[in-house]
């Protein structure tokens, strides 16, 4: 059996490529019955994602996938290899598990790939596309994958500016549940923030902007409640959180607005997110005692932090993924002596009991000791078989060439 | 002795394993640390019993018996609070507390041998009140712990600093909870203990002539009891205003840095007066 891999992605091909290639999930169908009309195709998986499209493909022995693949999606051969990646073999595996670890992905780490790659499989399944090697390799995949993201770092900290302002909250206020968010302004970077906010399972959320109508729409799509924008100090107190990004001119809020919420909250701790430029909070407010600011370059610097640390786990789960493909190769390897081990133990066995059925025929043998005698010929096929079937099991994948002699020196371990 | 040692021993090597995890954030070494800490524990309980047995009686005189007693309530209180609030990073200022506290016991054993104990100490409610107040004593210690870690965190988020400390300590609201956790539990045991120090005193009027002889012994647990007093007192004044007025977790974590510093008051006085 041969594994392939012909994919493309945001480093190989720009998006208008991309797009010719995906393939949604209601087409899923149409798509594996043209792949199916290879004949050289035996088992074959798609993941298509809006960063990559990747088609794992079975064949009996290697074939050019390109021009299958090509033919099958009904795009130019010549513009599929300019932008495609091959990989066969060792590689296909290792690109598998890297790209379901997030390795390959354009956030170093991310996790929603995972979660992808495991429904790409789901879907194979349910179009009957699967059968036995992708089977395993969905097993492999899955289980490595789940060993890189447990043993090191890669999915750990924070890569993206609302994630960051989400994580340091946490540092503050360990969970979230029971705080509450103010959020100044309504625009792109708002709605991230409080998208990651109510990721992260915040208690409530208050916004306020110029325009009222924008506040409530935002408010209203996450349950929180709209405040006039000349109205938002009077509930500051309320707020543990406060996220702004207005395109203010000046700060929008000022160090006596934020010691009058402190008073009334009895200096219960506020965390103030700055994602503006120019800034919102008055620099002055980050002085005040459990009053923490944090404006976009803090988070920025955060961010590039924890991107290196992702970046120095790359390595050790590379390691990882290296270390598993050699181990899964044996054992796909000794797989393939399954049919002879079964077709000997089959062979043996009934030698034995042709054997013994002659002897009960001419002798006269009690039930007792026909018993005996069975359980006797069947420790003889098992101390017999012991040998080949294990010489078998590590010498099937080895590939080399031998002898008669030799084969037969191996086989049944004998000495020389 | 032995089996001190090799707790003293086993301490060491588990906080010079938290320093390494510190740096590596491993689960593998973060769970060796804690078996090296509960076999340090351990150990530690067998010393005392094993010395208990050799004298005969339980005796909390010598500064070998509280420092061998004090290193084990502290080494329980951070097992304890490492199961509940999985929070392995105490111990880097536990385990030098409890390091120190074994270091004193082992050094106080070799320059003096241990004490005869009088028949006068032995009383039920000695027994009970001298644990009390260790036990006591440890939670505070941990309180005094954590109100450091919260003071060190603190400087982390507003100076902005991302490193180490601030990916590997607790959020300052889980450093409060520990702290609130570590202040009522230890201000209960040590009102358990004052009482039964209470019970003893009026054994002592009761019993006057137990101590004609030894007229210092009697003068000796006053002063213990006038400190753990004090200490006592003032941590209920703390209590209660947190509980009444609402202090912050910050003003809570500084209380705990106070209430730390009086009880090393009390000690230090009452381990001048024993050596005396």
């Amino acid at each position: 059996m041969q594994l392939s891999i012909l994919g493309l992605n945001h480093n190989t091909a720009p998006i208008a490529v991309r797009e010719k290639l995906s393939v949604p999930e209601q087409e899923l169908a149409q798509a594996y019955k043209k792949l199916f009309a290879d004949s050289r195709v035996i088992e074959a998986t798609i993941l298509s994602t809006c960063n990559r499209v990747e088609y794992y493909i079975v064949t009996k022995e290697d074939v050019d996938i390109l021009d299958a693949i090509a033919t099958s999606c009904g795009i130019n051969e010549q513009t599929l290899r300019e932008h495609s990646y091959i990989h066969c073999g060792s590689n296909a595996l290792r690109h598998m598990v890297a790209v379901a670890s997030g390795i390959d992905s354009l956030v170093l780490g991310e996790p929603q790939i995972f979660g992808q790659v495991k429904d790409a499989f789901r879907f194979a399944r349910d179009h009957g596309s699967v059968h036995a090697y992708i089977n395993r390799l969905e097993q492999f995949v899955l289980r490595t994958t789940k060993k890189v993201r447990t043993d090191t770092g890669i999915s750990e900290n924070a890569v993206s500016v609302s994630y960051a302002a989400v994580d340091l909250a946490k540092k503050i206020f360990g969970s979230l549940a029971d705080k509450r968010a103010l959020i100044i302004g309504a625009g792109e970077m708002c709605e991230l923030a409080v998208e990651h906010l109510v990721g992260a399972g915040i208690g409530g959320i208050t916004v306020t902007n110029r325009t009222l109508s924008k506040a409530e729409d935002l408010a209203r799509q996450f349950a929180g409640k709209a405040v006039a924008f000349d109205k938002f100090a009077d509930s500051l107190h309320e707020a543990d959180i406060v996220i702004s990004s207005t395109g203010a001119p000046v700060a929008v809020v000022e160090s006596g607005m934020v010691k009058r919420a402190m008073t009334k909250r009895k200096r219960e701790p506020m965390f103030f997110i700055d994602i503006a430029v120019p800034r919102d909070i008055a620099e002055d407010v980050g002085k005040l005692d459990n009053v923490y600011v944090y404006d976009i370059d803090d988070l920025k610097q955060v961010v590039e932090a924890n991107r290196k640390e992702r970046e120095h786990e790359a390595t050790k789960a590379i390691e990882l993924i290296n270390g598993a493909v050699i181990r899964f190769e044996h054992e796909m390897d000794s797989l393939a002596a399954d049919p002879l081990i079964v077709a000997l133990r089959e062979q043996t066995l009934s030698v034995f009991e042709q054997e013994f059925q002659k002897y009960c025929a001419k002798n006269p043998v009690s039930e007792e000791e026909k018993e005996k005698l069975m359980a006797m010929c069947n420790a003889m096929a098992n101390k017999l078989l012991h040998a080949p079937v294990k010489s078998l099991k590590s010498y099937v994948g080895s590939g080399g060439s031998y002898s008669m002699a030799e084969a037969a020196r191996l086989l049944f371990n004998l000495e020389k | 002795m032995l089996y001190f040692d090799l707790a003293v021993i086993f301490y060491i090597l588990s906080f010079l394993l938290l320093i390494v995890n510190f740096h590596f954030n491993k689960m593998m070494l973060q769970a060796l640390q804690t078996v090296f800490t509960g076999v340090a524990a351990l150990a530690n309980i067998v010393a005392l019993m094993l010395h208990w047995q050799d004298m005969r009686q339980l005796h909390s005189y010598s500064i070998f018996d509280l420092m061998v007693f004090v290193a084990l309530a502290l080494a329980i209180v951070y097992l304890l609070m490492n199961l509940k609030y999985k929070r392995p990073y105490l111990g880097l200022f536990l385990l030098p507390m409890i390091i120190i506290a074994g270091l004193v016991a082992l050094f106080a054993a070799s320059e003096s041998p241990a004490d005869n104990l009088s028949f006068a100490m032995d009383n039920l409610w000695l027994y009970l009140h001298i644990p009390l107040i260790v036990i006591g004593t440890a939670f505070f210690l941990t309180a005094f712990a954590t109100g450091l870690m919260y003071f060190i965190m603190e400087q982390q988020l507003k100076k902005k600093k991302f490193g180490k400390i601030f990916e590997r300590f607790p959020s300052l609201d889980m450093l409060d909870r520990i702290n609130r956790a570590a202040l009522y539990i230890g201000f209960g045991s040590y009102t358990a203990g004052i009482l039964c120090a209470a019970g003893w005193v009026s054994f002592r009027v009761t019993h006057a002539s137990l101590f004609a002889n030894n007229p210092d012994l009697g003068a000796s647990f006053q002063l213990k009891l006038f400190f753990a007093m004090l200490v006592w007192v003032m941590l209920g004044i703390i209590l209660l205003l947190k509980t009444k007025r609402g202090m912050t977790a910050r003003q809570t974590a500084l209380a705990s840095i106070m209430g730390f510093v009086a009880v090393l008051f009390a000690y230090a006085a009452v381990a001048l007066f024993i050596v005396r």
